[in-house]
């Protein structure tokens, strides 16, 4: 305030003289408070204001201790929340399951009423069942070119055969 | 250290909750804080409760003040805490009864020493109009420069160099018309 240069500050907006004339119309009319000092306070409302701001910094203290603890606390239950609900879904949740042996099954049984079509295992059984009907077919109603006794030899090791694959695979 | 590098030590002190910082921003600025409050109200009483309120304010308001003049965030804490005082209907009943009285004993007193030009001060400044005294006010009693006002008050700086010249070219004519009428009788 002291140092400052209120001519040049006038000046920006008037003309040098005028600038002089009004900062010393500043200087002059702020004389009158330097002249006339304001009344001081007293000492006893010193030492009850720094009493005051004493008492009102220990609450601001014991504030921030207590939004601490209460902060922490609130961090705990969401710790505990967020454990109990991960638990409760790994251990509770039906969906997980099915999903998880759902998605071991072919798709095309999902896609497709005929199962058989859908899977490439259960399609070639399918036709050696078939093959194995039609040579039964074929040996009981005694075709003269099948010898019944061989047929139902060959029969007999493809049932194995067959079987033994299935399972196999 | 420089006055700036130790009051903004103060500052830092204060916002980290160190009682003695206060006590010293308390013994620093409670005079002229004092002085701005009792030019705005002159009443004693009332300047009394309203230093105590803005020094306890500060405690939690001091964390606001993110740099700039100190001096004018202040004062414009200072006017705002006059402001919320003459607010309230019942303390604002008060405080025109305050005024009254001021203004009988001063009519009433017959002596004129210095107190009484003091009273006459505070007189002719409670005639300005309230931006204008409330801008002189900040400026003296904060020791601000034109840039820190105009920053404090978020005008320009030479609508605030307007105002305060104006302002004081008024209060001292009227000043000087009191003079006068007393050399006369």
């Amino acid at each position: 305030m002291g140092k400052e240069d209120i001519k040049g500050l006038f000046e920006r907006f008037c003309s040098s003289d005028k600038a002089e004339q009004s900062a010393e119309e500043i200087r002059a009319g702020e004389q009158l408070f330097s002249e006339r000092r304001s009344p001081e306070p007293g000492v006893e409302l010193i030492a009850e204001i720094k009493s005051k701001v004493g008492r009102r910094l220990a609450k601001r203290v014991r504030r921030q201790i207590a939004y601490k603890a209460v902060a922490a606390a609130a961090a705990v239950l969401v710790f505990g929340l967020s454990i109990w609900f991960w638990s409760f879904e790994r251990v509770e949740s039906p969906i997980q399951h099915s999903i998880s042996y759902s998605s071991k099954m072919p798709m095309a049984v999902w896609d497709s009423n005929d199962i058989i079509t859908g899977d490439t295992k259960l399609a070639f059984a399918n036709s050696e069942l078939e093959r194995i009907k039609e040579e039964v077919h074929s040996a009981g109603f005694g075709e003269p070119d099948i010898k019944v006794e061989e047929a139902l030899f060959k029969l007999e090791n493809e049932l194995l055969a067959v079987n033994g694959n299935f399972w196999k695979e | 250290m420089s006055d700036n590098d130790e009051l903004q030590q103060i500052i830092d002190g204060c916002k980290n909750g160190s009682e003695e910082s206060f006590s010293r921003l308390v013994d620093i600025y409670s005079g002229r804080c004092y002085g701005f409050f009792y030019r705005l109200s002159g009443d004693r009483d009332l300047s009394d409760d309203l230093l105590s309120e803005l020094f306890v304010r500060l405690v939690e308001k001091i964390s606001t003040y993110k740099g700039g003049s100190f001096g004018g965030w202040l004062f414009t804490t200072a006017y705002n805490i006059f402001q919320d005082y003459l607010r309230g209907k019942h303390r604002r009943g008060k405080l025109l009864e305050g005024r009254r009285d001021l203004v009988e004993l001063e009519q009433a007193a017959g002596g004129k020493d210095d107190d009484e030009v003091m009273d006459e001060l505070q007189k002719q400044l409670s005639k300005l109009d309230s931006e204008a005294k409330e801008l002189i006010l900040m400026r003296y009693y904060g020791q601000l420069s034109f840039k820190e006002l105009s920053e404090a008050r978020g005008e320009p700086i030479g609508t605030v160099l307007s105002k305060v010249h104006r302002g004081l070219k008024k209060l001292r004519a009227r000043m000087e018309t009191f003079r006068y009428g007393q050399r006369r009788y």
